[in-house]
């Protein structure tokens, strides 16, 4: 399903404009970024949880020159699903 | 780290006083939105949302592995996940402490000029040794920013959680000592080994103090972490079980293959066969019942188990299977001997 689809559907459930709802995802995303970086994790019920976990740093191989990299630590954000949604699906 | 846990309803509540919507249509749009995301993934498998990320539905085979504990073969059943790719937004707003960073290429001079600032004494061997592998000719031409010097200390701090990565199927316990040796700063107990050790720049010592003991704590950490998983891949580190087992066929193998003739086609008989399954020991974890005798075969010079299991049942996924219902602690069987082949059953 692609994002003009999904934004449609949700639209057309809380009735607003798609643009509306868009724009609504897009307050969303900045909501769950603003306690992300407070270290918080979000819990949706029945899905998952979206939380965020630090990379180290590590050295890479570059596979087309050959050259050793190093790649900088990060922070990155991870969904994991609930156990009634993984048992729900499998 | 302490995580706090938040709730859909907070979330919409924050949501509702950051963008001036009225709380209730903020939580109906949130409810909304995720009740339209699980129910498009049913559907369709992937679902992309501009802004957000992306959400897919993947299937992971089965796996052979073993029991920790007993050292059994045992089988990990395939399953369904979601996985969640966030778009370049929010990856970038959540990398924040992080942007300034970016790759760098590193090379043999990088790492001399490290090791020629080493406090404590190395075995300066062990430096180079990981590192021997790619050998550019000529030195590229240092750059002398700030992000360079932060990021050979870190080269060298957290290239050994790295080499650790590489080797963890192999013995640990180099690496670990390694781990243990970077953290100059913070007392550790983890190993013994004595390798790198923490070079800093003199002139930007104090600041950089603070940083490296962080990361130092967190490094401990992993380390603690690695060394209980590397305990784990010592014992399956002399077998190529794990590496072999990701080429086996992903889906499991259709009931019909697995019945011999006589015992096909009605449901009735799919489900004598799970009711005779409770007669015999089963596998852990697996998706399949042992139910009886299929058929027997001696093993000839040049035919391993795993290639019999392809030919009988389609797959080498069941080689577990056979080994519990023959008593075999490996596969490895000796020419000639009998091996009995069991009649396989999905379970419900």
């Amino acid at each position: 399903m692609n994002n003009k689809e999904f934004i449609t559907e949700v639209a057309a459930k809380i009735a607003v404009t798609p643009a509306q709802c868009q724009k609504m995802v897009n307050e969303l995303a900045d909501t769950l970024s603003n306690t992300l970086e407070m270290d918080n994790e979000v819990v949706v019920a029945g899905l998952g949880s979206f939380e965020t976990k630090q990379k180290k740093e590590r050295v890479m191989v570059n596979p087309a020159t050959g050259n050793k990299m190093l790649v900088p630590p990060k922070i990155v954000i991870n969904f994991k699903m609930s156990s009634t949604y993984k048992n729900k699906i499998n | 780290m302490a995580k706090g846990k938040v709730t859909l309803q907070m979330l919409s509540e924050m949501m509702a006083s950051n963008s001036g919507r009225s709380k209730s249509a903020a939580e109906a749009f949130v409810r909304t939105f995720f009740a339209v995301l699980k129910d498009a993934l049913q559907r369709d498998n992937i679902v992309k949302i501009k802004g957000f990320g992306t959400f897919k539905l993947v299937v992971v085979s089965a796996r052979e592995s073993v029991n920790v504990n007993t050292g059994e073969r045992v089988s990990i059943a395939g399953y369904n996940k979601i996985t969640f790719t966030p778009d370049k937004s929010l990856k970038d707003r959540i990398n924040r402490p992080f942007a300034q960073f970016d790759t760098m290429v590193i090379d043999e001079e990088d790492i001399a000029l490290i090791e020629g600032k080493d406090i404590v004494a190395p075995a300066a061997s062990a430096v180079p040794q990981p590192r021997k592998q790619v050998e550019t000719p000529a030195p590229v031409a240092e750059v002398t920013s700030e992000q360079e010097e932060v990021k050979r200390e870190h080269a060298v701090e957290e290239v050994v959680p790295v080499e650790q990565k590489e080797e963890k199927i192999e013995d640990s316990s180099e690496p670990v000592g390694k781990i243990n040796e970077e953290v100059a700063e913070k007392p550790e107990e983890i190993a013994p080994a004595n390798n790198i050790a923490d070079p800093m720049p003199k002139p930007k010592r104090r600041w950089w103090l603070a940083v490296a003991i962080i990361f130092g704590a967190l490094v401990i950490i992993s380390g603690a972490y690695w060394l209980g998983k590397s305990h784990v891949a010592n014992i399956s580190s002399g077998e190529d079980i794990n590496a072999v087992a990701v080429d086996t066929m992903p889906v499991p193998v259709p009931t019909t293959s697995v019945l011999t003739p006589q015992e096909q086609a009605a449901m009735d008989s799919i489900a004598q066969l799970r009711a005779a399954a409770a007669k015999y020991e089963q596998v852990e974890g697996g998706d399949y019942l042992i139910a009886g005798l299929k058929t027997c075969r001696k093993m000839q010079s040049g035919m391993t188990l795993a290639r019999y299991c392809r030919r009988l049942y389609g797959s080498k996924e069941m080689v577990p299977y056979v080994l519990k219902y023959n008593n075999l602690e490996n596969e490895n069987v000796p020419v000639g001997k009998v091996i009995n082949f069991p009649i396989l059953v999905e379970k419900q």
